[in-house]
């Protein structure tokens, strides 16, 4: 086949190749680079750099701290997917029945989504504050409690920094399970109803299964998303008290920004890109099996 | 024809000369016409409105660059692909690194040696490389204890603490009123370093060598760096500062400062406006003390601020940046600038400007510099962020008594070393 014959066949590449070249210039090679990096010793602190082979991937192996960053991010992460999966279909189930307001609720729903991480975190730290200005202590003031530094604790530290992530990343569950919740047919629900089945079995038999692909896809963005989280974990904890709530993003940040060592942080950035590709590859594959398993 | 005179003039006014050089200004939000705090986005926008209009021949193009530390990758990352700008506004800590790229021009020739020697010493002497200097330093920052002069009179005082012993007569005095002497912040941050390196010093303590190794876990170093980690575990053994300040910043105390829970916190100069902007009333009644220490010494003041830089090679441009620099370096410019922003001076003419000379705290800012036995910057070797993280790192486990001071510093010493000797062998 000549090239103009393939051209003439294949005329649709014009079409898609600018945004092709866009997506790949934008997604593709800062990852490529980043990974590069991650082979070199880049630091800003110094003018040049060379090719050191997996020196740092030895060298994230054998860090002190990895095995509690490591533990930090899985609490963080599954805390947050379980529960921004959990409230965002309870949320989506009531927002779905045919209720008055439900439109305004719905809007309502979704505004934390709109908010800036980092005034979220800004937000969360006035209401945590340690001091008698923070609104928490403010509130168990009324009970004749005295105030508390609710982030001098690891655990409550951490509980708070979840809370936030939540608190953003629930309307996003509520508006694909709320899509979802909207293509399952009634006839399923109204058969079901004709079998004799409760409520309770309505959702586990009808709701939960036909809303699996939904379900599937809000598992891989919460996790990926909150695998990759900053902003809230900079701007509101910072990693304390002690690293308690230093998760793998954060210590990106800290190695790229604060110690300047670019190729350490790229390390442990593509270290996550693996992780989020695994999982993916995983839920897909899960999808893939329950489809099957399905027809 | 008179109609299309006036056009011609008219569309030759709007176009402007057609020489004009346009001038690449980078600076961080909050050093520009965009900043977040009104009056510096007002200083910014006047100042490059009349430099415009007394220099016609020269359009400014100011473009923003991240805040903080992220600003110097972007820096660096201009310098290799050849984006850099022609002028630019550099925290001064950067310059070091920056002059590495062989892009920051020297500014011989264009500085003069009588007006670089209007600034405090170490200002010039800290921006100079192989005898040259590299940039102008116009601003600083003042990081110590900040007070309510008349929270201290309901104790009896006219006057902050002057000795430890002054010190701690006044924290147990503080503490029988139900609050804390002093809050000084114990994240994990280079905030936190920079008060613990402040007390160090005044320890006489250091912190590298003049090779850059880090010496600070060694003899008197050593001792300094202990009792810096001890004044903080005696303060809390005392009572005299909650041990929840391990996870705040300087942002984070100053809530208590407004409550009155504390009487004192460590904070910066910088921060001012946004006390007055929280808490109008304590414009007026607010006063600054350098932590005396154990020793008989004082807390050291850091010096540190920003700096303008010059990127532009050809002499029409570097000419130009040049108007611009000694515009923007003019005492009434630069009072603008730090008056709007909370910064101090590091020139003498510029704190004779009335605003500066005429303001108690602004004065007792100065004569803690003046005064003061060391002025120096943290030292610019690529070690520092790592030698700063742990430093901070250890302030936590001090507070709450898991680690002695001894602990810490072996501590903060293994991480740094390790470090070093990896960054030795590149």
């Amino acid at each position: 086949m000549t090239l103009s014959r393939f051209l003439n066949r294949h005329q649709y590449l014009f079409f898609i190749m600018p945004a092709v070249l866009i997506v790949l210039g934008l997604t593709a090679y800062p990852a490529a680079y980043g990974v590069w990096v991650s082979f070199t010793n880049l630091h800003f602190a110094y003018p040049d750099s060379r090719f050191v082979g997996f020196d740092n991937y030895v060298r994230l192996a054998t860090w002190p701290a990895l095995p509690r960053v490591l533990f930090n991010t899985v609490i963080f992460v599954g805390s947050v997917v379980v529960l921004q999966l959990g409230l965002g279909l309870l949320i989506a189930l009531l927002l779905n029945k045919a209720l008055r307001g439900r439109q305004l609720m719905r809007s309502i729903a979704i505004l934390p989504w709109v908010i800036p991480g980092i005034i979220i975190a800004l937000m969360f730290q006035q209401f945590f504050n340690g001091s008698r200005l923070g609104i928490m202590n403010t509130v168990i003031g009324y009970f004749g409690l005295p105030s508390r530094s609710w982030f001098s604790d690891p655990t409550q530290s951490m509980a708070i920094l979840i809370f936030a992530v939540v608190w953003r990343g629930v309307p996003l569950s509520i508006i694909l399970q709320l899509g979802g919740l909207q293509t399952i047919a009634r006839e399923l629900y109204e058969a079901a109803a004709i079998d004799g089945a409760s409520r309770w079995q309505a959702l586990r038999y009808v709701t939960i299964p036909s809303l699996k692909p939904i379900l599937l896809i809000n598992v891989i963005m919460a996790t990926s998303g909150t695998l990759n989280h900053v902003d809230i974990p900079l701007a509101l904890t910072g990693g304390g008290p002690a690293g308690a709530t230093e998760v793998l993003a954060l210590s990106i940040y800290k190695q790229g920004f604060e110690v300047l060592d670019a190729a350490y942080a790229s390390t442990i950035a593509t270290v996550i890109l693996l992780i989020n590709l695994l999982l993916t590859i995983v839920y897909l594959r899960l999808l893939r099996m329950k489809n099957e398993l399905g027809s | 024809m008179r109609k299309w005179l006036l056009t011609t003039a008219l569309v030759a006014s709007l176009c402007g000369p057609a020489s004009a050089v346009e001038l690449a200004v980078w600076a961080q939000t909050d050093l520009s016409p965009n900043a977040a705090l009104g009056p510096v986005a007002t200083a910014f926008t006047d100042l490059y409105a009349k430099f415009q209009a007394d220099n016609p021949d020269i359009t400014l193009k100011y473009e923003i660059l991240p805040g903080g530390t992220e600003a110097l990758p972007s820096l660096l990352t201009a310098a290799s692909t050849g984006n850099l700008p022609d002028v630019a506004i550099l925290d001064s800590f950067w310059v070091a690194r920056i002059v590495q790229t062989g892009k920051l021009q020297p500014l011989d020739g264009l500085w003069s040696k009588e007006a670089q020697a209007s600034l405090i010493p170490a200002a010039v002497k800290s921006l100079t490389f192989d005898g040259k200097v590299y940039a102008v330093m116009f601003s600083n920052a003042w990081r110590g204890a900040f007070y309510r002069p008349s929270e201290m009179k309901t104790l009896g005082y006219d006057a902050p603490p002057s000795s430890w012993t002054e010190f701690l007569a006044y924290g147990e005095k503080a503490k029988a009123a139900g609050k804390s002497a002093l809050m000084l912040p114990g994240a994990a941050t280079e905030v936190t370093t920079l008060h613990l390196i402040s007390m160090f010093w005044g320890f006489g303590g250091q912190l590298v060598d003049e090779a850059g190794k880090p010496v600070f876990f060694e003899g008197g170093n050593r001792a300094a760096l202990e009792k810096t980690y001890g004044v903080y575990r005696e303060l809390v053994e005392k009572g005299l500062m909650p041990e929840s300040v391990s996870t705040m910043n300087e942002k984070d105390l100053r809530p208590f400062f407004y409550t009155g829970e504390t009487l004192a916190i460590a904070n910066s100069s910088s921060g001012l406006q946004q006390m007055y902007a929280d808490k109008p009333d304590l414009n007026g009644d607010i006063g600054a003390f350098p932590l005396p220490l154990p020793n008989g010494e004082l807390s050291a003041p850091i010096l540190g601020g920003q700096s303008w830089g010059i990127f532009a090679e050809d002499a029409e441009h570097k000419a130009a940046a040049w108007k611009l620099v000694d515009f923007m370096n003019r005492p009434e410019s630069v009072t603008a600038i730090n008056s709007a922003k909370g910064y101090l001076p590091v020139a003498d003419a510029v704190w004779q400007q009335k605003f500066f000379a005429d303001s108690p705290l602004m004065q007792q800012f100065k004569s803690i510099f003046d005064k003061a036995k060391l002025v120096q910057t943290r030292p610019p070797v690529p070690i520092y962020p790592v030698l700063s993280a742990a430093l901070s790192d250890q302030v936590a486990s001090v507070l709450a008594g898991t680690k002695t001071p001894s602990q810490a510093v072996d501590a903060a010493r293994d991480v740094v070393m390790a470090e070093f000797a990896r960054l030795q062998a590149r």
